[in-house]
C-alpha cells in the first residue's frame, strides 16, 4: 500500500508543477514572440486589441501566404466594416479553429471570417495532418479536454502518443523555448517588452518587400526554368521544389483534412451571425498546368448556407512573377493589389441582399 | 535501443509484464530472450558472436573443473582468456592498429579491416567472461551447469551493453534462490531510474553540447575560460553520462530480483587520486585489481614492482576504453598520479576536514586535466587544449549561467548525501519526501532535456 501512495504522490506532485505552471497560463506570458508559438500568441494579442478598436470586423485567418497588407487606421475600412488579421506563418487550418476559437469564445465577434485556401482543388502533396510543430505552436490554447479531439487529428500511433504526452506533461512541449529563457532571460525581456509596444503598429503598417521574380519563365513540358539574373540558388532551387511538385500519390488526405478542420469551424459559426467566407489566395508567379483533380472538400463546405465562396478567378491577374517575391509570397505591389480586391470582392458579397 | 527512448521502455514494461505472468522457472529463460533480443536490435551479427563466446566460455569453464592437475587447468585457463582476449583484440584494436601502420609505414591495409565493425558491449561482457573464469579457476566461483543461466548472467540486458561489470557470485546469490524485488527494492528502483534519467538526460546532455562543441575545434573558441568551461563541461559530462548509465541499469536490474553492486559513489569529492579510484567506475577499478594488479603481484614484491604494477595496470585500463594513444596516455597519468601518492602517503598525513576540501579540489583538477586526455581526439588536440589553459586570451563561458547553477546544486547534494546519506533518507523517508524527489528530478527531465537531439550514452563507444 505505501508503494502505491507513494507513486501517486509522485504522480500528484508532477501533475501540481506542471499545472500550475504550464496548464495555469502562467508561462504563456512568457513565450519567445518570434517563436511559432510566440507568434500565435502575439496574433490573437493583437486581434483582441484591434477587435477593442474597431467595429463591424471583417477578421482574415492564414499563414505567410496570406498576405493582407492592412493598416492601423481606418484605412481598411470598406462599407462601414473594417478588415483585421490574426494569419500566422506557418499555421493550418487546425490551428485556425483553435486560435478563433480563443479570439471569439462566443462566437459573435466578427462580421465575417476570411478563410484562405492554396488551391481550390484538393491536391495530395503535403500532409498537414502530420505536423507535430501544430502541437508546439497552439499549446498555450489547449487544455485537457482537448486532448481526444486534438490528438486523434493525428494519422499514426506514435504521433497521437506523441501529441497526448505533449499535452499532459506541457513543459514538454514547451522545452526548448524554456532553455532559451534560462539561456538568456534578458534577452527575452527586451524581447517581450518590444513586441507588446510595437507588434500590433509593425504587423499592421508592414510595408512588404520590393524584390520580384519579374522575368522568370518556364517551360511546362520540359520542367525548366528560366530565372531572373540576380535570383540566388537557393531560392531558385526554392521555387523548383514548389512549382515542379506532383507526382504524389492522390489518396484523398488533404480532401479529409480540409472537411475536418473547415469543417469544424463551420460548425462553430453554424447558426451564428458570422459569415464564412472562403476564396482561393493567389497561386503562385506562374500557375502549374492544373491536374485533372475536383475541389472535393470546398463543394462541400459551400452548401453551408452561412458560408459564401469567392471566385477562383478572383486574384488571377496577380499570378505573376512581377507580383511574387519566391514561389508562394506576394511583393509589396502584390500584396497592395490583393488586398484590395479581396476587400472590395468581400464588401460586394457582404453587402449583397 | 537507448535507455532514455520509448522503444526501451516499452520493451521494459513488455518483459516485466511477462516475467510475473509467467512461472519462476521459466523466467531466467524468458530474461535470457529478452536480453538477446535486445542485444539483437542493435545488430543481429553481435548476437551470434555473443553467443559463440558464451557458449566456448561455458564449456571451458566446465572442462577445467574436470582437470585435475594445476598446470592443466592453468593452461586451459589461459587458452579461455586468451581466446576472448583475442577477439577483443581483433575487434577493437586491429583495424585501428593496421591505420595506424599505415600512417607511418605507408604498407597497404586489408580489404577486410575496414569491415569491422565493434560490436556493442564487447569490452564489457569480455572482462566479465573474464573474471568467471578466472574465478572458477581460483575455486572461488563453482562452474555453473546450467547453460541458459550461465547466458543470462553473461548477456543480461540491464548491465550488457555498459557494465557495471558484475561479478558471478554476485548475480548468481541473486538468481538461485530467486527473490523477488521488496517493496523497498521497487521504491528504489524509481528513485535510481528517475536519478539516472535526470543525471543523463538534463546533465550530461547539456554539458555534452557544451563539451562536444569545444573539442570539435577548440581553436574556434581560444582562450582560458573556453578551455577550463569546455574541459569542465566533459568533466562533468562524462561523470553524469556513466553514473546516470549504472543507475538506470542497477535500477532495471533490481526489478528483477537482482543487486547489482554500486558503480559510483561520489567519485569527485574524493581526497586523493587513490580514493577516486575507490569510487569511479568501482567495477572496472575493482576488476583490475583483482585480475591484473594482484596477478602482477600487487605491493607484495618491493616498491619498484608496486609502481611497475600501478603503471601498467592503469594503462591497461587506459588501452580498455579504445585503440588511441589518448587513452593510453591517460591510462599511464593516472597510473603515475597513483604511484606518486603512494611514494607520498609515507610523508603526507591522511586529510583532515580542513585540509580535505583543498584535496577534494586539487583532486578534482588533476582528474579534469586527465579527462582532457581521454576526450581529445587524438594527442595534438589533447596538446591544444592544455596550452589553451594557459593563453593569455579570456575566451567565452561556453557553459550556460543554469547549467552551472545546476551543477553547483549537484554538487550540494552529493556533499549532503555523502554526509547523510541522502538516498536512503528519501527511499525509506515519508511518501511526501519521496513523491517530491522523484516529482522534481523527473519534471527536470521533463524541462531541461534536449529530447530533440538522440544523444547517445558516451560508454557505449567503449
Amino acid at each position: 500500500m505505501r508503494l502505491v501512495s507513494t507513486l501517486l504522490c509522485v504522480a500528484g506532485m508532477i501533475a501540481l508543477l506542471d499545472g500550475s505552471i504550464f496548464h495555469s497560463g502562467l508561462y504563456d506570458r512568457l513565450i519567445d514572440p518570434s517563436s511559432a508559438a510566440g507568434a500565435i500568441q502575439n496574433a490573437l494579442s493583437n486581434g483582441r486589441y484591434r477587435s477593442t478598436l474597431v467595429k463591424n470586423q471583417v477578421l482574415a485567418v492564414g499563414d505567410s501566404r496570406m498576405d493582407f497588407r492592412l493598416k492601423t487606421t481606418d484605412q481598411n475600412q470598406r462599407g462601414g466594416r473594417s478588415f483585421g488579421t490574426i494569419a500566422v506563418p506557418g499555421s493550418t487550418p487546425r490551428c485556425w479553429f483553435y486560435m478563433l476559437r480563443a479570439i471569439d469564445p462566443d462566437r459573435n465577434q466578427f462580421t465575417a471570417i476570411l478563410l484562405p485556401f492554396d488551391d481550390y482543388i484538393d491536391e495530395d502533396w503535403e500532409d498537414h495532418s502530420t505536423r507535430l510543430i501544430d502541437l508546439a505552436m497552439i499549446a498555450p490554447l489547449l487544455t485537457l479536454r482537448d486532448i481526444p479531439e486534438f490528438c486523434s487529428s493525428y494519422p499514426t500511433a506514435e504521433l497521437k502518443a506523441r501529441c497526448v504526452a505533449g499535452l499532459l506533461a506541457k513543459g514538454w512541449t514547451y522545452q526548448q523555448d524554456l532553455q532559451r529563457l534560462l539561456r538568456d532571460y534578458k534577452l527575452r525581456q527586451r524581447s517581450l517588452d518590444w513586441t507588446r509596444t510595437n507588434s500590433y503598429a509593425t504587423l499592421y503598417n508592414f510595408p512588404g518587400t520590393e524584390q520580384s521574380l519579374e522575368g522568370l519563365t518556364v517551360d511546362w513540358q520540359k520542367r525548366e526554368f528560366g530565372f531572373p539574373p540576380q535570383l540566388s540558388d537557393a531560392r531558385r532551387r526554392g521555387i523548383e521544389d514548389v512549382l515542379l511538385r506532383g507526382g504524389a500519390p492522390q489518396l484523398g488526405t488533404l480532401t479529409r483534412y480540409r472537411l475536418q478542420w473547415y469543417g469544424k469551424i463551420a460548425a462553430r459559426y453554424a447558426g451564428t451571425k458570422t459569415k464564412l467566407i472562403y476564396f482561393q489566395l493567389p497561386r503562385g508567379p506562374l500557375v502549374r498546368p492544373t491536374p485533372n483533380l475536383e475541389a472535393t472538400a470546398l463543394r462541400t463546405l459551400s452548401r453551408d448556407k452561412n458560408s459564401i465562396t469567392l471566385s477562383p478567378d478572383l486574384f488571377e491577374h496577380l499570378e505573376r512573377p512581377k507580383f511574387f517575391i519566391d514561389a508562394m509570397h506576394l511583393n509589396r505591389l502584390g500584396s497592395e493589389r490583393f488586398t484590395d480586391a479581396l476587400v472590395s470582392a468581400v464588401s460586394e458579397r457582404l453587402d449583397r441582399p | 535501443m537507448l535507455f532514455n527512448s520509448p522503444e526501451f521502455v516499452l520493451f521494459l514494461v513488455s518483459v516485466l509484464v511477462v516475467f510475473y505472468a509467467i512461472p519462476k522457472r521459466a523466467r531466467p529463460l524468458l530474461l535470457l530472450a529478452a536480453s538477446y533480443f535486445f542485444y539483437a536490435y542493435w545488430n543481429v551479427k553481435f548476437l551470434i558472436l555473443l553467443i559463440a563466446i558464451t557458449l566456448a566460455d561455458f564449456g571451458g569453464a566446465l572442462a577445467m573443473t574436470k582437470l585435475s592437475s594445476t598446470a592443466a587447468r592453468r593452461g586451459f585457463l589461459t587458452v579461455c582468456v586468451g581466446l576472448n582476449l583475442a577477439v577483443l583484440v581483433a575487434l577493437k584494436y586491429l583495424a585501428p592498429a593496421y591505420k595506424g601502420l599505415h600512417a607511418l609505414t605507408g604498407l597497404p591495409e586489408p580489404g577486410f579491416v575496414s569491415d569491422i565493425v565493434l560490436p556493442i558491449g564487447i569490452s564489457f561482457h569480455t572482462f566479465q567472461s573474464i573474471s568467471y573464469l578466472v574465478d572458477v579457476y581460483r575455486g572461488a566461483q563453482p562452474a555453473i551447469r546450467n547453460l541458459p543461466h550461465y547466458a543470462l548472467y553473461i548477456a543480461f540486458f540491464p548491465q550488457l551493453v555498459a557494465g557495471p561489470i558484475v561479478r558471478a557470485g554476485e548475480f548468481f546469490r541473486d538468481l538461485n534462490p530467486w527473490k523477488g524485488p521488496s517493496q523497498r527494492d521497487v521504491l528504489r528502483t524509481v528513485f535510481l531510474i528517475s536519478l539516472g534519467f535526470f543525471k543523463k538526460m538534463v546533465m550530461a546532455d547539456n554539458l555534452g553540447l557544451a563539451a562536444d562543441s569545444y573539442f570539435a575545434d577548440p581553436l574556434l573558441h581560444p582562450g582560458v575560460r573556453s578551455a577550463l568551461s569546455g574541459s569542465l563541461a566533459f568533466s562533468f559530462q562524462i561523470y553524469f553520462d556513466f553514473s546516470g548509465y549504472s543507475d538506470i541499469a542497477i535500477g532495471t536490474a533490481l526489478l528483477f530480483g537482482f543487486h547489482f553492486p554500486e558503480n559510483f559513489r561520489r567519485p569527485y569529492l574524493s581526497a586523493s587520486v587513490t580514493e577516486f579510484w575507490r569510487r569511479w567506475h568501482m567495477s572496472l577499478s575493482s576488476w583490475l585489481r583483482d585480475y591484473v594488479y594482484i596477478p602482477l603481484g600487487g605491493n607484495r614484491n618491493g616498491a619498484v614492482a608496486l609502481y611497475r604494477n600501478l603503471l601498467l595496470t592503469m594503462m591497461i585500463g587506459g588501452i580498455w576504453h579504445g585503440a588511441n594513444w589518448t587513452f593510453a596516455v591517460w591510462g599511464l597519468y593516472h597510473g603515475v598520479l597513483l604511484a606518486l601518492e603512494r611514494f607520498g602517503s609515507r610523508f603526507v598525513p591522511a586529510p583532515g576536514p580542513v585540509t580535505r576540501p583543498i584535496r577534494v579540489a586539487g583532486t578534482f583538477a588533476l582528474v579534469s586535466l586527465g579527462w582532457i586526455l581521454f576526450r581529445a581526439a587524438d594527442m595534438r588536440l589533447a596538446g591544444t587544449v592544455l596550452g589553451q589553459l594557459f593563453s593569455t586570451e579570456k575566451g567565452l563561458w561556453l557553459i550556460p549561467t543554469w547549467q552551472r547553477m545546476l551543477i553547483l546544486l549537484s554538487v550540494m547534494l552529493s556533499v549532503a548525501d555523502e554526509r547523510f546519506n541522502l538516498e536512503k533518507r528519501i527511499v525509506e523517508g515519508h511518501s511526501l519526501l519521496y513523491g517530491f524527489a522523484i516529482a522534481m528530478l523527473l519534471f527536470a527531465v521533463e524541462l531541461l532535456s534536449q529530447t530533440d537531439k538522440t544523444l547517445p550514452f558516451v560508454y557505449f563507444q567503449f
